[in-house]
């Protein structure tokens, strides 16, 4: 007995999914709830809500492209299959990141560092070590890569670190420079393998430095301790290469051994951000993140001496080691204060001043 | 609109055909109409009204040739081509080249007067050259004269072939503008050929495409790495615009229309006399059939000739862009069309085949260059470290040669025929049209879930550093 009376016509069928099928997947984005905020990219996402209605102005056409695309079923895990099959495929570099023995570098060329924006930075470092005469101390951090290179795919290009690093030199006449490149070189216990940042190892080794620079006698006080305070921390390589194929590491700290007040943008906060372990970005964990200005007191330290610091977000896993050192330091991370750095120095009475950035960091 | 975006794969394309599938008949052409008007408007809004304008004049200058055909005073016809000719091409020159006179003239005479900063309404180039062949056809009375604006507006402005070509003539779709059959088999070609070209863009040339911008980013190249990104440019760019013209003849079937070839495996050829006729096709006859033949092409003696491919190369050249380069480019053609009909044609018909193969790749693969470098000095740069000036290889050569392998070899081994023959002389050989048909059916899907999460993909973008 013949079940359908009409033949159904493979070319119909086939037609029909190719109109019905967009159109079912449409209804399915716009059917399901929004999500807002993407932890993996560290992104606000585009919801149904953010889009615009104005026409004329373009914003309707590209806010419903980014919701589409944003708000699209399993978005996450379809780019974790693909970026799956990549690196079972063996590619050596996804997403922006260099890939090697389940090790993550940034990749960064020559044509994505503006080493003119640096050049004028340094220039404006020194010139407010000269105005204001108060003893400055430039502490580079190389990027990973440029450091590493035995560790990358063979042959990967990364920016030249030695040029830059001796056209900023020479603009940085009047200051203490601490050349890292020697110490971090060949060291991969110094990086994180899923995050662009230096690990407590690595941040340690530098602070070596740190004391040799400043004449400090190097055995009266022992290197700080390193505790691991996450088992699971992936970082924001990883989420460029968001594959299960790469677990996740530990993340260190050093072990605290003074209590000292922190001071960010006018609220008390803590040196470490426990909260932040429970969180996607758990490099957050050192002082909760980024700001403006920072200030730590250190009572039990009576040496009347002040630290300002410029920095980005390399220095606070790095600040836990200098804390005992001095009264008072004060970070200032320029990228969210927009102040006269050389007039804070002089109105905070400081009596020194340091760069702890990577080298591209600029603004 | 973009083919290759979320909004136009999942809501324009399927919407638009399945309101074009149901209504009557006679209300196709307007929906079309009204369709890719929406389409043209989605980036820039009010351009629109150019393409309205467009419209309306080139309809208007077609009925003013036909009244004074009628009224007995063909001298006077003359008058409305100039004034075709004047408004078409004024309104490309203004939009596409005033700024690059002005830039051109301020570096000459070392002026310094401001630029107009105009945004260039998207595929002017192509429906210019459009509008055009329908008033110059209608002058040599070779076509009949369209009476409803609104199947000329769709012809116009139609929304397939509106952005990238390929650049379809008049009398080539004026059948087809009266009525279309729509059957299964057609629509269903459609689908597979819009996939086939949806994957070169998003998959090949997408791909292609970060190689080469990557390479050429930087200075100091060696040969081979050089060489590798001006490779895969020359895979990209052939993907991107043949994978456009595939999906713009691909929608085009699947309602109801039949445009003609852009392209025909043209790294195959085996001169560059041969690439550019299987190169954009519809350009090069546009070219041929308005501007070089009636400027005398080959029946006015040697010189003639000569100065006519000059004319044609140097115009061909600016089209592509307004830039320098781009006039360099045409000029480079020009250079080695003229010595190969000169001489050279005739000795590489008497070599090897692999001579001509080889000669023709190499001559296209350095006007890429010249065509990607918006600067002749960069241009001269990248083709010096291409043939060594930089040293031959360095560690850096090896990883982008293990890098790109892959994507290279597929791109190169799918830009010439052969795998396209084998496949389809396989298939074809399978005497059930089902398993044909599944076949067919199953690459097709394939490709288009693939391009699919690929453009959403696309979208994946995580911010390295701490959101401001």
């Amino acid at each position: 007995m013949k079940l359908f009376k009409f033949k159904i016509d493979a070319k119909l069928v086939c037609i029909a999914l190719f109109i019905f099928f967009p159109l079912v997947l449409l209804s399915v984005i716009v059917a399901k709830h929004d999500v807002s905020f993407s932890e993996n990219e560290n992104r606000v996402l585009t919801t149904a809500a953010d889009v615009e209605f104005d026409i004329l102005d373009g914003k309707f056409q590209e806010g419903l492209e980014n919701y589409l695309s944003d708000q699209f079923p399993l978005r996450n895990r379809i780019k974790g299959i693909e970026t799956d099959m990549k690196l079972r495929w063996g590619s050596g570099c996804i997403g922006g990141a260099y890939v090697s023995d389940g090790r993550l570098f940034q990749k960064l060329l020559d044509s994505d560092v503006d080493s003119g924006k640096c050049v004028k930075y340094a220039a404006k470092v020194n010139r407010i070590a000269e105005q204001t005469g108060i003893e400055t101390y430039v502490m580079y951090v190389p990027s990973a890569g440029t450091v590493l290179r035995n560790c990358m795919p063979y042959g990967a290009p990364m920016y030249d670190y030695d040029a830059l690093y001796s056209s900023l030199k020479k603009e940085l006449k009047s200051v203490h420079m601490i050349d890292l490149r020697n110490v971090l070189s060949g060291h991969p216990e110094y990086y994180y393998a899923t995050d662009h940042h230096w690990t407590a190892a690595g941040a340690a080794a530098a602070y070596y430095e740190w004391r040799v620079a400043h004449g400090y006698e190097l055995d009266n006080k022992d290197s700080p301790t390193v505790i691991n305070v996450s088992d699971s921390f992936r970082g924001t390589l990883w989420s460029r290469v968001p594959s299960s194929l790469i677990g996740s590491e530990k993340l260190q700290a050093f072990e605290l051994t003074d209590e000292v007040t922190v001071e960010a943008d006018g609220a008390e906060i803590s040196l470490y951000d426990y909260s932040a372990l429970d969180t996607k970005d758990k490099y957050n964990f050192f002082e909760g993140g980024n700001h403006g200005i920072l200030t730590v007191t250190n009572p039990k330290v009576k040496n009347g001496r002040t630290l300002m610091v410029l920095k980005d977000s390399f220095a606070n896993s790095f600040l836990p080691c200098i804390v005992g050192d001095y009264e008072k330091i004060i970070m200032v991370d320029e990228r969210y204060a927009f102040i006269d750095v050389g007039q804070l120095a002089v109105d905070s009475g400081a009596d020194e001043m340091a760069v702890i950035r990577e080298i591209i960091s600029v603004g | 609109m973009v083919f290759s975006s979320a909004v136009f794969l999942l809501v324009f394309l399927p919407l638009v055909l399945l309101m074009y599938y149901v209504v009557p008949e006679r209300v196709r052409n307007p929906l079309l109409l009204a369709a890719s008007l929406i389409f043209y408007g989605w980036g820039e809004p009010v351009y629109i009204l150019i393409m309205l304008f467009s419209t309306v004049f080139d309809y208007s200058n077609g009925l003013m040739l036909e009244w004074l055909d009628r009224k007995g005073k063909p001298k006077a016809r003359k008058w409305v081509l100039v004034l075709s000719l004047v408004g078409n091409l004024g309104m490309l020159g203004f939009f596409k080249y005033t700024d690059f006179v002005i830039s051109s003239v301020n570096a000459l005479s070392g002026q310094a007067f401001d630029l107009l900063g105009i945004a260039l309404p998207i595929g002017i180039s192509f429906y210019t050259f459009q509008t055009l062949s329908y008033t110059i056809d209608v002058y040599r009375r070779e076509i009949e004269v369209q009476h409803n604006i609104l199947s000329f507006g769709m012809y116009i402005c139609m929304f397939p072939q509106l952005i990238a070509g390929p650049i379809v003539k008049y009398r080539d779709i004026e059948k087809q503008l009266r009525g279309r059959t729509l059957d299964t088999d057609r629509i269903c070609r459609g689908i597979f050929r819009f996939t086939l070209g949806l994957g070169k863009k998003v998959l090949l040339a997408n791909n292609c495409g970060v190689i080469w911008d990557e390479i050429s980013a930087q200075r100091g190249n060696t040969a081979v790495t050089a060489l590798i990104g001006a490779c895969a440019y020359m895979l990209q760019i052939y993907f991107d615009f043949s994978g456009y013209s595939d999906m713009a003849i691909g929608i085009g079937k699947m309602l109801g229309f039949d445009f003609l070839e852009n392209f025909d495996y043209p790294y195959e050829s085996s001169s560059v006399t041969e690439f550019w006729r299987r190169w954009h096709i519809s350009l090069g006859s546009w070219f041929r059939e308005y501007l070089y033949i009636p400027l005398g092409g080959n029946r006015k003696g040697l010189p003639r000739q000569m100065f006519n491919l000059l004319v044609v190369w140097s115009l061909t050249g600016l089209w592509h862009g307004a830039g320098w380069n781009f006039v360099a480019w045409g000029l480079y053609f020009f250079v080695l069309l003229a010595v190969e009909k000169l001489f050279l044609l005739d000795k590489l018909k008497k070599a090897p085949a692999a001579v001509g193969h080889i000669y023709a790749l190499l001559a296209v693969l350095f006007s890429w260059v010249i065509f990607a470098c918006d600067d002749i000095g960069d241009a001269g740069r990248y083709i010096l470290s291409m043939l060594g000036a930089n040293g031959f290889a360095d560690a850096s050569s090896v990883y982008y040669l293990r890098e790109h392998f892959f994507i290279l070899v597929i791109g190169a081994i799918l830009s010439v025929s052969f795998v396209r023959r084998f496949v389809a002389a396989k298939v074809n050989s399978l005497s059930d049209e089902r398993v044909r048909f599944g076949i067919r059916t199953a690459i097709g899907a394939g490709l288009y879930l693939i391009s699919l999460l690929a453009v959403i993909g696309s979208s994946y973008n995580p911010f390295l550093y701490f959101r401001f």
